[in-house]
């Protein structure tokens, strides 16, 4: 049984051609000129109760033209959004009851008042009983460690706070469905941590369904099973999370600050038949992509280190884009 | 029980939002003052040497005159441009996803607007002006009643005006323009400026044809006897014609307009 259903959603967006100089300005006055965009293009999935998906794509994608068709807040050009048997751009309202939202860059929070009023005001707008706002709010106070934060108004908060009171304040009403728009963006790795602990404990507790977009491949990692990859308005994946790191992610890129790198180097460089290829290289910095499913991170060490001296390492993982391009290649 | 106490919550966490700038709203309530005091020593001038003018005498004009400046200072700012900010930065996104109907959150949250208003600048202002300028009192209780009731019907007629010119932005995505106009059109046409029987005869004729009078004009009408008893009643119906008309016009309009959003940025 299905409470999130997208059904051929397609959303078209006219916007208005800006014609140069001051000719151009005034023709755009009279005569304006449209160019058609399809943000969104013919698209379906299901997710079930308690599921938590990952939807993801590079910018410009349609993601959030996506999740705000779903919210309700995007009417679609065409196809249809079916939300726990409601239409939400139909059914304003009532969609609205049962669903939280957080995007990233905006706050729902009142920017002038101490947040706990935010908070009791939520309470009586979505006719919480007061015994399950106490309980969540104790709970998510623990969680988030908000006790500080409550009596502080909103402007006065960091981000990171913002976000951590943000994020509270969308579960609070026991939603059914919470919508997490690029909650993470500009937090920092601890805080982060905490978020995505809440929104897993959340979820045991309530059975709430979730859908997160984000850059940070480690959010979906953590907190999702499902993920769906959008790519230019289309579906290009749809599947677990592990599936496709396992046949995608597993490619690391690795980063030494060297010195004494000895002449030796380069001839091994062009007879190189290891499974790694070399991305960029001067004489303070060698830069590799290898395959962690072939060989470790130490095994790339040790060869590197036969022909200089290493200062320093870093690792990265594969980002979302990365994963995405890769997945076009094959 | 719960609908009521929603809006009850609503309303005053506006009012909270909007005394949390102290500073602000001390300043209101002195420009009140002195706005009242301006005005008085303009008409004052007019006067100098005359016992009326149009048939209205120097208090009666003062009284006029300083009622209709509370009253437009509570459109004249207004919550189109509240809308169409939001429209502009893209934050109406959470404004549709409040558990209310739009345009009857936007009218929850004008009340609180309207009520920090007239305690603050309104009724302080009006205060004193009956006490330094010897305000023309209500004619009687009744009157006095009357003339409430015609206000609040006035304070939601403008309300539909402001939300019309703030959906309007939907389209424009710039509020500033609409908003000028917006205040030309309610200073001149509402009886702001000057009392209604002040304009020519064909100015009056468009004037008795468009609701802005109901939100000005009647209201002061009534407090001031101007209009005969036995027509009071049928003004106040005049009067909520209007408010319903522009309650369906209103709501057939921002149904089509919801459909054209675009939430810019994000």
């Amino acid at each position: 049984m299905s409470i999130i259903e997208a059904r051929n959603l397609c959303k078209t967006f006219k916007i208005a051609k800006n014609r140069e100089g001051l000719k151009g300005n005034l023709l755009n006055l009279i005569k304006p000129e449209y160019e058609f965009k399809k943000a969104v293009n013919n698209i379906n999935f299901k997710i079930g109760k308690g599921e938590m998906v990952g939807y993801i794509g590079e910018n410009g994608a349609g993601k959030s033209t996506t999740i705000k068709m779903l919210t309700g807040i995007l009417t679609p050009t065409s196809g249809e959004a079916i939300i726990n048997g409601v239409v939400p751009y139909k059914n304003r309202v009532k969609n609205n009851m049962q669903i939280g939202v957080v995007f990233g860059q905006r706050t729902q929070l009142w920017w002038d008042t101490p947040v706990i009023e935010s908070y009791k005001l939520i309470q009586k707008m979505y006719e919480v009983p007061i015994a399950t706002y106490r309980k969540n709010l104790e709970m998510f106070t623990e969680l988030l460690e908000l006790e500080p934060l409550l009596s502080i108004p909103v402007r006065q908060l960091s981000l990171g706070q913002k976000m951590r009171c943000e994020i509270a304040a969308s579960f609070l009403h026991n939603p059914k469905i919470v919508y997490l728009d690029e909650p993470t963006v500009g937090l920092d790795i601890f805080i982060k941590d905490k978020m995505r602990e809440f929104v897993k404990t959340v979820n045991r507790e309530n059975g709430v369904t979730v859908i997160l977009t984000s850059h940070d491949l480690r959010d979906i990692e953590e907190i999702c099973s499902r993920v769906i990859i959008i790519d230019k308005g289309s579906i290009a994946y749809d599947g677990s999370v592990d599936e496709i790191k396992n046949s995608l992610g597993a490619f690391r890129i690795i980063e030494f600050k060297v010195r004494n790198i000895n002449k030796e180097f380069d001839a091994f460089v062009i007879n190189n038949n290891y499974p790694f290829s070399l991305l960029s290289m001067d004489s303070y910095k060698i830069k590799i992509k290898f395959d962690g499913n072939k060989m470790t991170a130490a095994n790339v060490m040790d060869i590197v280190s036969q022909y200089c001296e290493i200062v320093d390492i870093t690792i990265q993982e594969p980002s979302i884009e990365s994963i995405v391009k890769e997945y076009y290649k094959k | 029980m719960q609908k009521v106490a929603k809006i009850i919550e609503l309303v005053k966490m506006r009012i909270k939002a909007n005394v949390a700038y102290s500073a602000f709203m001390w300043s209101y309530l002195i420009v009140g003052i002195i706005q009242v005091v301006i005005f008085y020593f303009i008409w004052t001038a007019v006067y100098a040497g005359k016992s009326s003018i149009n048939g209205f005498t120097l208090k009666q004009m003062i009284t006029y005159i300083i009622l209709s400046r509370i009253l437009v200072s509570q459109v004249s700012w207004g919550i189109n441009i509240f809308i169409s900010t939001k429209i502009r930065d893209g934050s109406i996104a959470t404004d549709l996803l409040r558990p209310f109907d739009f345009q009857f959150y936007i009218y929850l949250l004008r009340t609180g607007d309207l009520l920090c208003y007239f305690l603050i600048n309104g009724i302080p202002a009006f205060l004193f002006s009956i006490v330094a300028f010897g305000l023309q009192a209500p004619t009687s209780i009744t009157s006095f009643v009357l003339f409430v009731v015609s206000l609040l019907i006035g304070v939601t007629i403008s309300f539909f005006v402001e939300f019309f010119v703030g959906v309007l932005s939907f389209y424009s995505k710039n509020g500033w323009g609409l908003q000028y106009t917006k205040m030309a059109v309610l200073d001149f046409f509402s009886g702001a400026m000057v009392p209604l029987a002040f304009l020519p005869g064909w100015l009056n004729k468009i004037v008795n044809l468009l609701p802005f009078k109901d939100i000005i004009y009647t209201p002061i009408s009534i407090y001031m006897g101007v209009v005969p008893d036995d027509q009071v009643v049928k003004v106040l119906v005049r009067q909520t014609i209007w408010l319903f008309a522009l309650l369906v016009f209103t709501r057939i309009f921002y149904k089509i307009a919801v459909r054209k959003i675009t939430v810019q940025g994000g």
